[in-house]
């Protein structure tokens, strides 16, 4: 799936040094990368900084607030729908006018990717709005109940949640899911990859050093930035947080960053995370500044397996934590945790494993979805705990057992 | 799906080709199939296709002619009949926008839907023929033809009417069938002496006719195909579903019916129909990663046009009552999209020569 004819420079260097008589393979130069990739995510072109992610900014800046819109009774269907596809190719709906009149939608980078996109998943999306809207919403002082939309109270009165009449809360499902079709699926399956990088002349443009129009980034120096932007997006201004983003980064917003963030944090699932996605980062923005595709595509395989990771340690995470919350007899936060889990769930089918295969099909993916997770007021639990078939052990199984993770 | 590690036996056949000659793809064998595809292409299907096409465009204004000496019911059907012929063997033809027909914005001129209705109906009133205007585009062709016949009142009693009360109607309606026949001729007479360039332009560039057809093809395949009759009107890419944009809308009942022809033209053209096409070239070049592709790509043609055969003949009405159905279709389509752009390109060695917008 990878682009092989920017492989093979590399290969043949490697097998036909000295014997190759005729050295005109116009690729790159096989002079052996001494690449020296700056500390921090930071280039410039005649003393002007090329990185540009604004509009992924204003797209994860849309997500909050639809975030808060979802966990609103006074949000219609129509106003959901528009916030998530905006009007006529155009953003609307959102209180902060900055991020309304813009060419940047969720909906249209919502499992939308030439490797993983699904316009059935894109539907799932849809009918979360529709669920919440017609039925959530209308119900929210009402107690929910098995086939009863509204609202669930913890024990202790601290935590109040909104679930349908199958017990799912549905921001969470919407949220966890956009964190693999979104934020993720962009990431490593879109602007990272040859298919994006690579389409029309952006090879020769990038060795040409031909730039994008007025702007003073190549073309693909600007779609990696896309990628990097997806992840990092709220993060500040470089200038400011360049230095921490790999050790702490802050996990600003409410997609794959927030949890990022958390796999990343001392006693998360996997310290040091965060600076191995970060410094894969830098060295393939580096690479393409250097016409080095190889190693670019090296540190594209890096971050697609790191940041992969986040979805199954949380898919696990919260699948634990619902039996947990069961345990403690907590119904209502045994039900937000499992919403989180199926939200995880639903994003392994965005993950890419380096070799451009999800850990987990979307077919698998939906097998368990809807039949051992269709109505959380009816849940076996042997279906998460089971030895081998449980939903816990067949993830950690989809991911080879690399994560460490109980 | 496919690996990236390299079997030994690539890298080493790979070494040779390097070591042994100018070009990167020079051996003789892969020259010569090569030199096969593109002349089966020419004479097998796009010249071919065109003929046929044009043929229909002939009958069509025949009937066109009888429907504007007598516009009656008689006629109007005649008219309609030889419509959807043309129509389909329209489909034979749209994905090759190469040579003539992409320096003269053909496939714009004859297949933009959804028409633009006010751009028609102000030309009708003005009596503006201005065809080669960009902005006419969407206002002649087959979609215009389509609004023409069967959109412009709400019963055929009412069309007919219309048509012997108001000339500027039946002009315009002959005046689009000439068009479509005015652009059509010189293509088929262009094709007659770019051909021979067509066929020997074997090397992998960005400007050749193997790499360019290619994309051109996995182009119609990704928007002609999958996003025009499939995704824009299911809604893939907007919020809800646009059912007004199937194509052919006005006539209500073809939408299925060029949409399976159009994916017949796509399997024929990938399978070679006897000859040498991408099918044959795949299995030929491909690495033992890849070497189920090939067959991989047809299961999956016949995954997808099973799914579309279930749907409704009415695209406009399957999306109304049961879009899932459309969407269920349109992802089938789309792993085909991942094996032709992604993995048969990479088998090929050809790169992608467009680019999708995405709004950043």
């Amino acid at each position: 799936m990878k682009n092989h004819l920017l492989l093979l420079p590399l290969a043949l260097m490697t097998f036909t040094l000295s014997t190759s008589e005729d050295d005109d393979n116009d690729n790159n130069d096989p002079a052996v990368p001494t690449i020296q990739a700056p500390d921090t995510y930071s280039f410039e072109r005649n003393g002007e900084s090329t990185i540009s992610y604004s509009g992924q900014t204003t797209r994860l800046e849309q997500a909050d607030e639809l975030y808060a819109a979802l966990n609103s009774a006074e949000s219609t269907a129509s106003a959901l729908e528009l916030m998530f596809n905006g009007s006529d190719g155009s953003s609307a709906g959102f209180a902060n006018d900055l991020l309304n009149g813009t060419s940047k939608i969720i909906g249209s980078k919502t499992a939308s990717s030439t490797l993983a996109g699904s316009a059935t998943t894109k539907a799932r999306f849809g009918d979360y709005i529709t669920d919440f809207a017609s039925n959530v919403a209308p119900n929210w002082n009402m107690d929910a109940s098995a086939g009863m939309p509204g609202s669930i109270t913890s024990p202790d009165g601290s935590s109040t949640y909104q679930i349908n009449a199958l017990g799912q809360e549905l921001d969470q499902l919407f949220f966890k899911g956009l964190i693999g079709a979104f934020t993720l699926d962009q990431i490593v399956n879109n602007y990272i990859h040859p298919n994006q990088l690579d389409s029309g002349t952006r090879i020769d443009d990038n060795d040409n050093g031909v730039l994008s129009g007025d702007k003073p980034y190549t073309d693909m120096e600007h779609k990696w930035d896309e990628g990097f932007g997806y992840l990092y997006g709220q993060e500040g201004d470089l200038d400011d947080v360049g230095a921490t983003l790999g050790s702490a980064p802050a996990g600003s917003g409410n997609l794959l960053m927030k949890y990022f963030k958390k796999v990343n944090a001392e006693g998360g699932y996997e310290p040091g995370i965060g600076q191995t996605v970060y410094d894969a980062f830098i060295m393939g923005r580096t690479a393409i500044v250097n016409g080095d595709y190889a190693l670019r595509d090296a540190q594209a395989d890096i971050i697609q397996v790191e940041l992969s990771k986040v979805v199954g340690y949380y898919a696990i995470h919260y699948l634990n934590d619902y039996l947990a919350k069961v345990e403690a007899g907590n119904i209502a936060k045994a039900h937000h945790s499992l919403s989180e889990a199926y939200g995880f769930i639903l994003s392994l089918q965005f993950t890419n494993n380096g070799n451009d295969e999800p850990y987990m099909s979307k077919g698998d993916v939906e097998y368990f979805l809807d039949t051992y997770f269709a109505d959380f007021h009816n849940i076996n639990p042997v279906y998460i705990t089971a030895q081998g078939q449980g939903m816990v052990d067949v993830i950690k199984a989809a991911y080879g057992n690399t994560l460490m993770i109980d | 799906m496919i690996k990236k590690i390299f079997s030994f036996t690539f890298i080493l056949i790979f070494l040779i080709f390097s070591c042994s000659s100018d070009n990167d793809d020079s051996s003789s064998e892969v020259w010569e199939q090569k030199s096969e595809m593109l002349t089966n292409w020419a004479d097998n299907f796009i010249i071919p296709s065109h003929s046929t096409l044009l043929n229909n465009l002939v009958y069509l204004e025949g009937a066109g002619n009888s429907f504007t000496n007598l516009p009656n019911q008689q006629n109007l059907d005649s008219l309609r009949t030889v419509f959807i012929n043309a129509y389909m063997s329209w489909q034979y033809v749209e994905m090759f926008d190469i040579g003539p027909a992409e320096e003269s914005y053909y496939k714009s001129k004859m297949n933009i839907y959804p028409t633009t209705i006010s751009r028609i109906e102000i030309n009708i009133q003005n009596e503006n023929t201005d065809f080669n205007n960009s902005n006419n585009y969407s206002a002649q062709g087959f979609p215009a033809l389509d609004y023409l016949l069967y959109g412009i009142e709400t019963s055929d009693e009412l069309i007919i009417s219309k048509y012997n009360t108001d000339s500027k109607y039946l002009s315009y309606l002959s005046e689009i069938i000439n068009q479509m026949l005015q652009n059509t001729y010189p293509i088929v007479e262009e094709w007659e002496s770019y051909r021979n360039s067509f066929i020997s332009s074997v090397e992998n560039t960005a400007t050749s006719s193997v790499n360019k057809m290619t994309n051109d093809f996995i182009y119609y395949y990704e928007k002609g195909f999958r996003a025009n009759k499939f995704g824009i009107p299911a809604g893939v890419f907007s919020g809800g579903a646009l059912p007004e944009k199937v194509e052919a809308y006005y006539n209500k009942n073809i939408s299925k019916a060029l949409a399976l022809e159009s994916f017949q033209a796509i399997k024929n053209f990938y399978n070679g129909n006897g000859g040498v096409s991408l099918r044959q070239y795949i299995s030929e070049v491909s690495t033992a990663e890849y070497s189920e592709l090939s067959t991989d790509i047809l299961d999956l043609f016949n995954i997808a046009e099973n799914l579309i055969n279930g749907l409704d003949d009415n695209f406009y009405n399957q999306i109304l009552t049961n879009n899932v159905q459309v969407l269920e279709a349109y992802d089938a389509i789309q792993q085909g999209t991942i094996l032709l752009k992604t993995d048969m390109l990479s088998v090929l060695q050809i790169p992608t020569d467009y680019v999708d917008a995405d709004g950043d």
